[in-house]
């Protein structure tokens, strides 16, 4: 019997086999939520994920570039409202109002962007601090440089998707379409659809993160100048993943939307805002996984607030839940700096070690040879075989 | 005889005198309250470099210890404000202490985040102890009834007068300037502040108790936030437990006009932006008076764009 902890090489088979277990528990999770749970659960749960999303988004501008924004709850808004009104007033299908919330999102997050992010310090944090507390007022003003924003949002009284309502033109029905299995109701169908897109997105950010620019974002957080000199442009970087961060929040916002078929100007806050940075930090900071969790708090932290009759503070109503929010923040500050998934990470560590594999050696001299025969002209031999020996001639031309 | 003047989004009565007068004073007033916010902003920023973003949270909870211990306890509210100033200001050097400066060599992010918790915390805190409803009465620092107030103009409609209570709001923010800077220029308590606030690694040289410095800056933000609190809910009308975050938004703004680092730009600024919350609405019919937290946000924007180190900061130079 080995001792622990395992060792698995990268890339192995052995650890292929772990990420496709990761695969079949998300598959399991959405069996469960589809299969098990009941019906008004499943909305709930589809909400989180479109929390989720957003905090996603945001990750990609806290986490990986190391940026505070206070301002995602705007974006989430934007998307929401974006959504909501072209399947409300405009009978458009739903899929095809994400496009447009996600570009609207990118757009305003670019504009707001360029002024904070040339800047470094904590600039950007105190612009989208601003636009946090300005988006409700917005939404609910009407006379917003001539432009009658009410009208438009419902103002105060929010907007709603239903085919009940008479506000609305054209009724929708995100129904379960024919093809689904017996029994599914109008919720197992919104959270498929929102769980299939957070699925889709997470797996872009994913690999966005890793690629070329993700590392220049991850040197620019760690070292600026450095990056810098290495050649990432800071302010276009910081700008682009600001853009992109908030394109991934406003879709997460057009998923809102339809998963909670009702919104108004002050679900989009302050609070939002915080609830997503606390999510974020409490889940795990520039992690894949950190923000699912955050998600899941998102949704379920201020119904156990209420449900739960906690010591000393009694049932928790709305924005009273923030308490449980601000301690468990500060106690994972203190004591798991990371958040959950590094936890989560070092307790693996003490079963499993992930190692990189390493490159199989080769043999320099015969590596040598090719590059003396590809500067002299010659043919480059189709393959470098590592074991056979140089040809004679090129070890002649050392001599 | 005033000009009526036909600009197409011109507010026509803009020029009106007294009303002109009437809006100028309610900016300078609104100013004043959040050149108040400022110098919290300021206090810290200057030896920390960080912003405080439970600062509102932590002047609102202050003022409902003042509001507990005027209308219920029956204390006089300046005695009130005094023991509630002499508190925070020494829960806001235990926050310094025991939250933030654990978190110093971490990271950038950790205490900006620290203070969102605590944010949620005391934001969630008041609603849990006082409830999510306004409070009345609120308590009063300065004499406030409808006819507590200056008539200057009667002869034409409408009358222009200041209120005591506007008064009362300059007089608080000359009076802390004064003892601000007479504390930092001719104390040595000062002198070591301003020398962290320079440079701490070379003041921990020459002996100057650091850490000290920070928590100082952390206690005077914490008290003059909770004079602040208590005369903005006065001035305001309104006690509860949001009442803070949008005045600490514009005592962000304020500070980032003036410069982050600058008590003189801390008033300048607030009374810049007390001015373009009031005016832009006034003055332009395509803005709407919901809208001065936008104007406020494009008043930042402006700045950080033209001129990021404030009008009065200085500007920040990195050795590389």
């Amino acid at each position: 019997m080995r001792s622990l902890p395992l060792v698995i090489e990268r890339r192995s088979t052995a650890h292929r086999s772990l990420q496709l277990l990761g695969v079949l528990v998300a598959f399991a999770f959405y069996l469960y939520v589809v299969g098990v749970v009941e019906n008004f659960s499943a909305i709930r749960w589809a909400v989180a994920v479109t929390l989720a999303v957003a905090i996603l988004g945001l990750n990609i501008v806290t986490g990986y570039s190391g940026q505070i924004s206070i301002g995602h709850s705007a974006f989430f808004g934007i998307g929401a409202y974006t959504t909501m009104i072209l399947i409300a007033d405009h009978g458009w299908p739903f899929l095809l109002t994400l496009p447009v919330a996600g570009a609207l999102g990118f757009v305003v997050g670019a504009v707001i962007g360029v002024p904070a992010l040339r800047i470094r310090g904590l600039y950007l944090s105190l612009i989208t601090l601003g636009l946090a507390l300005a988006f409700p007022a917005i939404v609910k003003s009407d006379n917003f440089f001539g432009i009658n924003f009410s009208s438009l949002t419902g103002g105060s009284n929010g907007k709603v998707i239903s085919s009940g309502d008479v506000t609305v033109k054209s009724g929708f029905h995100w129904n379960p379409p024919s093809w689904a299995p017996d029994g599914w109701t109008t919720n197992d169908w919104v959270f498929t659809t929102v769980f299939a897109i957070a699925i889709v997105l997470f797996a872009l950010s994913s690999n966005l993160v890793r690629s070329r620019v993700g590392r220049g974002l991850v040197a620019m957080r760690d070292n600026e100048i450095g990056a810098a000199v290495s050649g990432v442009y800071p302010a276009q970087y910081k700008v682009l993943a600001f853009a992109t961060s908030a394109f991934v929040t406003a879709i997460g916002g057009g998923c809102f939307a339809l998963a909670s078929t009702t919104i108004g100007p002050d679900t989009f806050g302050l609070q939002r805002s915080i609830e997503f940075i606390a999510g974020l930090v409490i889940g795990g900071v520039a992690t894949i996984l950190g923000p699912a969790i955050g998600g899941g708090l998102g949704e379920w932290l201020p119904y156990w607030a209420y449900e739960v009759d906690w010591p000393l503070l009694g049932k928790l109503e709305g924005p009273q839940s923030g308490i449980l929010y601000g301690l468990i923040l500060v106690v994972i500050i203190f004591f798991m700096p990371g958040g959950i998934v590094y936890g989560l990470r070092q307790l693996r560590s003490k079963f499993i070690v992930f190692v990189p594999r390493l490159p199989v050696p080769q043999d320099i001299s015969a590596v040598g040879a090719a590059a003396r025969a590809a500067a002299a002209g010659e043919p480059r031999p189709d393959s470098i075989d590592p074991v056979s020996p140089p040809p004679d001639d090129a070890t002649a031309s050392v001599q | 005889m005033t000009a009526v003047l036909a600009v197409p989004g011109i507010e026509s009565n803009f020029f009106t005198l007294t009303l002109f007068l009437q809006n100028l004073t309610n900016a300078l007033a609104n100013g004043a309250v959040y050149a108040l916010m400022a110098l919290t902003v300021v206090m810290i920023y200057k030896t920390t470099g960080h912003l405080n973003f439970a600062q509102g949270e932590m002047a609102m909870f202050g003022t409902f210890i003042v509001y507990v211990l005027t209308i219920e306890q029956d204390l006089n509210v300046w005695l009130a404000i005094l023991l509630v100033v002499i508190a925070s200001m020494i829960v806001g050097a235990a926050f310094e202490r025991v939250l933030i400066q654990p978190l110093e060599s971490r990271s950038v992010l950790a205490p900006v985040i620290l203070t969102l918790g605590l944010f949620f915390m005391l934001n969630g805190g008041a609603a849990t102890i006082w409830g999510t409803q306004p409070h009345t009465p609120i308590p009063a620092p300065f004499p406030g009834h409808l006819d507590d107030k200056v008539d200057i103009i009667t002869t034409r409609l409408p009358h222009f007068f200041i209120t005591y209570k506007a008064f009362g709001v300059w007089a608080t923010v000359a009076v802390l300037v004064v003892l601000l800077n007479l504390m930092l220029k001719r104390t040595k308590l000062g002198l070591a502040y301003r020398a962290v606030a320079a440079n701490a690694e070379s003041s921990l040289i020459v002996g100057i108790p650091v850490k000290r410095m920070l928590m100082l800056g952390w206690a005077l933000a914490a008290g003059i936030g909770s004079i602040a609190g208590a005369i903005i809910a006065q001035y305001r009308n309104v006690l509860d437990f949001n009442f803070m975050a949008a005045v600490l938004l514009f005592g962000f703004a304020a500070a980032c006009v003036g410069g982050f680092d600058s008590i003189k730009g801390a008033v300048v600024g607030g009374l810049l932006v007390g001015l373009v919350e009031t005016f832009t609405p006034a003055l332009f019919t395509f803005v709407g008076s919901e809208l001065s937290l936008v104007m406020v946000l494009l008043v930042i924007l402006i700045v950080l764009y033209f001129r990021p180190q404030g009008l009065f900061g200085s500007k920040r130079v990195e050795r590389v």
